[in-house]
């Protein structure tokens, strides 16, 4: 029997923050259908772990972590939620939407999305997120040395795969 | 204090830092309703090993497994049957959450077997599959070239299904079938109600095996080296595969139920669809590596543990796994039917179907021939157990016809 306190306090926590969720969750996956997927696997997971988790002194962070973690590890994704009919879904791509900047974004997520998928989290937490790396470091389970000699590890990759592109990132724009 | 690493990493990422569109498909009821659903897997799977611990522990000591549970009642089963009755509990003092049973009347105390009344002057016939009521059934007629025979009330009569071999496997409380025929360019799959058959629409090469009150039917689509399962919402759409894990090559759908959902086994696994066909594996027993057959009826799913005879049985509702141990010698056949009280039909080790409930003495059905054969589990089986449990379709052995006969079970 659901506990409907316990539903009520849930619901209105997470319809107050699935915008951020959802920002954060298309920062690290790069189009929003991925991103939506991503929201929903945590929020589920959320629900199971509740009792739990609402009782964590910072549960802002809690479900960030638990976010993160998902996008690291889509290993986790159960069965359940693998897709497989007769037609191929529609492939979403959101990155190619209009607007300025466009250019950019799409050399950027390329040269993002060739690392490993921590060293990704590592930088959209830091540079998109504005989070320490101490909060980084606690996101991720792993030791502030580790979070800094990611970021310049993850960051040096990046310059590579950008090469002549990445100073005029850096100027404000490819045009 | 900001380093320099810090401001070329954030002037560098600047251009993805961009607002997202707006949430599309993240749905908070949902969460809610899979969360639960996962809520109770954990528990399930909590429970499991904590069961299979105790399993083994008795196993080890040359014990027949049988329950101790305060206030249940040990039992020996008719020609030295050895059945827990409920195995959920194989000790009092057995870890992890023990649900209650839902509360099921009691067992029958006797039945009798009536042979189905075979209109066309055939002498065999086969039952292939009934309704939960009891009401109707529908299976086929003759040795050679079978007719389709639907019975309503145990009256049968000659149904028509168009092509080659057909056959109607399955028809539900409101006494409409699907069925299979073939023709030269493979399968058709068929609806039949008010005594006419119509071709269900979808891909080429389809069977239709079982329908569901709410008209969900299921089946499988053949292609050259390969066959997938297919469902249909509802007789008037398309069939759609059924949702597979990655990499999943051999699945199998095996039964419906009036609320759409679905049961079979993806490789080995035991496996539970929604009405959506989305679906997720049912937890097994520890030791139990593969599952044969499967049937579900309102919050309870039977399949039989394939390596060894073990009956299984989910309670959807209460998280609840109960193994029955059927101590059949056969492998394949020994659990079958279920209903809505979780009661199951099963064969035992000289393969005569029995009746079992949790908690309850197993109770034997009567044969049209006391002597079974030696392959008496594929001569005398139930095919639908009636959710009130009076009612119980199947075939018999008749040695008489030397064949095996449609008949009903009708028990007080």
């Amino acid at each position: 029997m659901p506990d409907r306190s316990s539903d009520d306090d849930y619901t209105e926590y997470v319809t107050a923050r699935l915008h951020t969720l959802h920002r954060l969750a298309f920062l690290l996956c790069g189009d929003s259908h991925r991103a939506d997927d991503l929201v929903q696997q945590t929020i589920t997971n959320l629900y199971v772990h509740w009792s739990r988790a609402s009782a964590a002194s910072n549960l802002d962070a809690y479900v960030r972590t638990m976010l993160v973690r998902s996008f690291i590890d889509e290993k986790r994704r159960g069965w359940s939620r693998v897709r497989l009919f007769a037609e191929t879904p529609q492939q979403s791509v959101d990155l190619a939407r209009p607007g300025p900047n466009v250019e950019d974004r799409q050399l950027l997520r390329d040269a993002l999305t060739r690392l490993p998928r921590r060293q990704q989290a590592v930088l959209v937490l830091r540079f998109l997120c504005d989070m320490s790396v101490a909060e980084t470091a606690e996101a991720l389970n792993c030791s502030e040395g580790n979070i800094k000699s990611q970021t310049s590890h993850g960051l040096a990759a990046i310059r590579r795969v950008l090469g002549p592109h990445t100073l005029a990132l850096l100027a404000g724009g490819t045009r | 204090m900001t380093s320099a690493e810090d401001e070329y990493g954030q002037l560098l990422l600047r251009p993805l830092d961009t607002e997202p569109p707006p949430v599309s498909t993240v749905s908070i009821a949902k969460a809610l309703a899979d969360g639960r659903k996962l809520r109770r897997l954990r528990r399930i799977k909590m429970y499991c090993a904590g069961t299979a611990t105790a399993v083994a522990l008795v196993a080890a000591a040359g014990l027949v497994i049988a329950p101790h549970a305060p206030g249940r009642e040990r039992s020996a089963a008719p020609g030295g049957l050895s059945v827990s009755g409920d195995a959920s509990g194989t000790g009092s003092d057995a870890p992890g959450p023990v649900a209650a049973v839902p509360t099921s009347g009691p067992l029958p105390s006797s039945c009798t077997v009536l042979p189905l009344e075979i209109p066309g002057g055939y002498t065999t016939g086969e039952v292939l599959g009934a309704d939960p009521t009891g009401r109707y059934a529908v299976g086929t007629a003759g040795a050679t070239d079978p007719e389709v025979i639907f019975w309503d009330n145990g009256k049968g009569i000659r149904a028509t299904v168009p092509g080659q071999d057909p056959e109607l496997r399955d028809v539900n409380r409101n006494g409409v079938a699907v069925g299979t025929s073939r023709d030269d360019g493979g399968y058709h799959a068929w609806i039949y109600r008010d005594g006419r058959a119509t071709e269900l629409a979808g891909p080429n090469n389809a069977t239709a095996d079982n329908i569901g009150a709410g008209g969900a039917i299921i089946g499988h689509v053949y292609e050259a080296n390969r066959y997938y399962p297919v469902f249909w919402q509802s007789p008037q759409e398309k069939a759609r595969p059924l949702a597979l894990p990655a990499g999943a090559t051999n699945a199998v759908v095996r039964d419906v139920d009036d609320n759409g959902r679905m049961v079979g086994h993806v490789e080995t696994k035991p496996w539970l669809w929604e009405p959506s066909g989305f679906g997720h594996e049912l937890p097994l027993p520890k030791g139990v590596q593969s599952v044969s057959e499967m049937w579900i009826r309102g919050d309870w799913v039977s399949a039989n543990d394939a390596d060894s005879g073990l009956g299984i049985r989910w309670n959807l509702s209460t998280d609840e796994v109960i193994t029955t141990e059927i101590n059949s010698t056969r492998r394949r056949n020994s659990a079958r039917p279920i209903n809505a009280q979780g009661w199951m039909v099963a064969n035992d080790r000289e393969g005569r179907p029995f009746l079992t409930a949790p908690d309850q003495s197993p109770f034997r059905l009567p044969l049209l021939s006391s002597e079974a054969p030696s392959t008496s589990e594929y001569l005398n089986y139930a095919v639908e157990l009636s959710d009130e449990g009076r009612t119980v379709y199947g075939n018999s052995y008749d040695k008489g016809l030397k064949a095996k006969a449609a008949v009903v079970w009708r028990c007080q």
